[in-house]
């Protein structure tokens, strides 16, 4: 709003008519309301807006009122000894004490004295260690020492390794030393109230797994952020499979079945080959392909025109118990009448189109032309076989591209040398504790190859990825 | 039922059912748009009759026909009409015993004459387009009445050459050699298949165990 809307609203008049002493004045208020306009936003709208606002401070107005309830508490000097310290170590040290109406002016201790605690290790005289402790990698002396230090500085071996200064030994030499004495002592011992089996438990150590779960440990602290994400994935791959493992193994199973199936199948078809010429008048079972089966046919249906020209059949005749699986098809038709065409079984819904596609390019339609008995038969057997075959050729494929992954695995293992593979296989095994867990979990039947394949396809995977981690491999 | 079975009996009577076609000359009736005129009919393969046992035959035409169900109760079974589409229609045979429960065919009628693959063929063929399906009416058990219509009367056995019907004991044999031809290719492709596999399964184990070993 300018200074000439104001005065328009206020029916003031233009203040060119007033005197020139309200002039200076008026300029100088009005050059503080002017503010210049930031470029982004058009002069209208800064005009509506106003700006930013100004920023004010709010001192906070409430304040609490002091507690001056109480006089002044009175404080003292006081000694104190430290009954933790030595008994040879008189320090006597100063401290404040509140004067308190219920305290004793008596020190009772000084009461962090409490927390030093000591841990009583075992302690040999040489007439055992002669007996049971001897080493051959330790003198008496050196051991002598190690229990010394393990005493001073209560068992705590980092700061023992860190002093030990007779020879040079790792801290799992000196863990290992100082267990498995104690161990012998406790065996040897006659023994205590308490249960010595958790007592000799407590004190196994096991020296190189002890050294190799460091190991891992440092490894493991010393990932990179690309191997964490690798074997995340790695892991999310192996629960997948283990997953889908139970379900491959089945559809497997049933291949083979089936497999083993339509080889039984043609044997018992052989078999009804024989029994086929002895029973002329009888319908022969349909079961083998050779032409010689013509011989038969034609007998049955001249038989069949000799007995008013109907195809009579009666069923379960011994004969043909053998064409069992035949006969059976016959004897399936429920009473009453059924068009035969309309009895042929379908395949399964997902393969009816392959069936199909299939028969086509072996010149047949989707269904028999001349639906006889015999064309019947053969057009189910057709079929069952196709989807066998399918199903056979589905599974072979699927095993094939399991035979070339592996392949390429393999390659790729063996190109980089089996040193380096096994030094990435420890590198790809300090993962963590994973490997354990898959080595545990390869113990039952197929997930075997699953588990092996996580780490090998770990390292296969670290070692081409960058090229510091292939001049590693390389070393 | 009081009607008895007789078991143990099974009895085939082949027949042949579909349909005939021709085009209808234009000038008779040019309102209705009729194009050909069919006959549907279910007979036995040389052309006999089935009411001795067969009772009624009901067709079941598309709906926009009047009176879709068509019921024909006397041979010969069989529909003439007039149209210009085709459908699948359905052919219902009841039998004189009536405890047997009626067989219903299904039948896709066929006006125009076709390629090969599939295709309408364009050529004006003035020789009537034919379609037809063999099948076998299968009775196992067959009660009494039936049994004895069935027996007495000659049951037609297919022909052994092809004459003015195309099925014939000689079709019925290029089928089975059709069928056997195709079953020994996938017996072939089969045993292929099982080498095959058996060679990778080999192969595989074998991979299996490199692998396992350079693990440990």
């Amino acid at each position: 709003m300018t200074s000439n809307d104001v005065r328009d609203i206020l029916e003031l008049h233009s203040k060119h008519l007033n005197s020139t002493d309200n002039l200076t004045p008026s300029k100088k208020a009005n050059k503080p309301e002017k503010e210049k306009k930031p470029d982004g936003i058009p002069r209208e709208l800064f005009q509506l807006i106003g700006g930013p606002p100004p920023i004010a401070f709010v001192k906070p107005a409430f304040k609490a009122k002091p507690n001056l309830r109480k006089k002044a508490v009175h404080w003292e000097w006081q000694s104190f000894t430290n009954q933790g310290r030595g008994e040879d170590d008189q320090l006597t040290l100063h401290h404040w004490v509140k004067c308190t109406p219920t305290s004793e002016s008596e020190d009772s201790g000084y009461w962090f004295a409490e927390y030093n605690k000591k841990i009583d290790i075992l302690k040999y005289d040489d007439e055992e260690y002669e007996k049971y402790l001897t080493d051959k990698d330790w003198t008496k002396e050196e051991t002598d020492y190690l229990f010394k230090l393990c005493d001073n500085y209560d068992l705590r071996f980092t700061v023992i390794h860190d002093r030990y200064e007779y020879k040079e030994r790792s801290m799992e030499d000196l863990k290992d030393r100082y267990y498995s004495v104690c161990k012998k002592l406790l065996q040897v011992r006659p023994p205590e109230g308490s249960d010595k089996g958790a007592l000799i438990a407590m004190n196994t150590y096991d020296k190189a797994k002890e050294e190799k779960r460091k190991k891992h440990m440092c490894a493991l602290y010393l990932r990179s952020p690309e191997e964490i994400k690798e074997e995340e994935a790695l892991l999310e791959e192996y629960e997948r499979i283990e997953q889908n493992e139970k379900k491959f193994a089945k559809e497997r199973e049933n291949l083979l079945k089936l497999l083993s199936f339509q080889e039984l199948a043609q044997p018992k078809r052989k078999k009804s080959l024989l029994s086929g010429p002895t029973t002329p008048t009888m319908e022969v079972g349909n079961s083998n392909f050779h032409t010689s089966t013509e011989i038969p046919k034609k007998n049955r249906r001249t038989s069949a025109s000799s007995v008013g020209s109907a195809v009579i059949e009666v069923a379960q005749s011994p004969a043909e118990v053998h064409n069992a699986p035949i006969t059976a098809r016959k004897e399936k038709f429920p009473q009453g009448v059924v068009v035969r065409s309309s009895k042929i079984p379908l395949p399964k819904q997902t393969m009816i189109l392959k069936v199909q596609k299939t028969l086509q390019e072996f010149g047949l339609g989707p269904r028999p032309s001349i639906p006889t008995e015999t064309v019947c038969a053969r057009w189910v057997d057709l079929q069952k076989a196709i989807q066998t075959l399918l199903d056979v050729k589905k599974a072979v494929e699927k095993a094939d591209h399991e035979l070339k992954a592996k392949k390429v695995l393999l390659q790729k293992i063996k190109q980089n040398g089996l040193g380096s593979a096994s030094k990435s296989a420890n590198s790809g095994d300090a993962g963590g504790k994973q490997s354990d867990v898959t080595a545990s979990v390869s113990g039952d039947g197929g997930g075997g190859d699953e588990s092996s394949v996580v780490p090998t396809k770990r390292e296969r995977i670290t070692l081409t990825t960058t090229p510091r981690d292939a001049k590693r491999a390389r070393k | 039922m009081s009607t008895k079975r007789t078991k143990g009996v099974t009895i085939v009577y082949p027949i042949v059912y579909g349909n005939t076609a021709s085009l209808l000359p234009q000038k008779k009736v040019p309102d209705s748009d009729h194009t050909h005129k069919w006959t549907v009919t279910v007979k036995g393969i040389n052309g006999q009759d089935l009411g001795h046992f067969i009772k009624k035959v009901t067709f079941k035409l598309h709906e926009t026909y009047s009176n879709p169900q068509r019921v024909v109760e006397h041979p010969p079974f069989e529909i003439t009409e007039t149209g210009w589409g085709e459908f699948e229609l359905s052919i219902k045979l009841q039998f004189i015993e009536g405890s047997e429960k009626p067989v219903t065919l299904y039948h896709n009628l066929r006006l125009h004459s076709y390629e090969d693959d599939g295709s309408i063929s364009t050529s004006s063929k003035n020789k009537p387009v034919q379609s037809f399906q063999y099948d076998e009416l299968v009775f196992t058990d067959p009660p009494e009445t039936l049994y004895q219509v069935l027996t007495t009367q000659p049951i037609p056995t297919l022909p052994s050459k092809p004459s003015n019907s195309p099925y014939s004991l000689q079709a019925e044999q290029d089928e089975l050699r059709k069928i056997d031809e195709a079953y020994r290719k996938v017996q072939e492709q089969m045993t292929l298949y099982k080498n095959r596999n058996d060679k990778i399964t080999k192969e595989l184990e074998e991979v299996k165990a490199e692998l396992d070993r350079i693990k440990k």
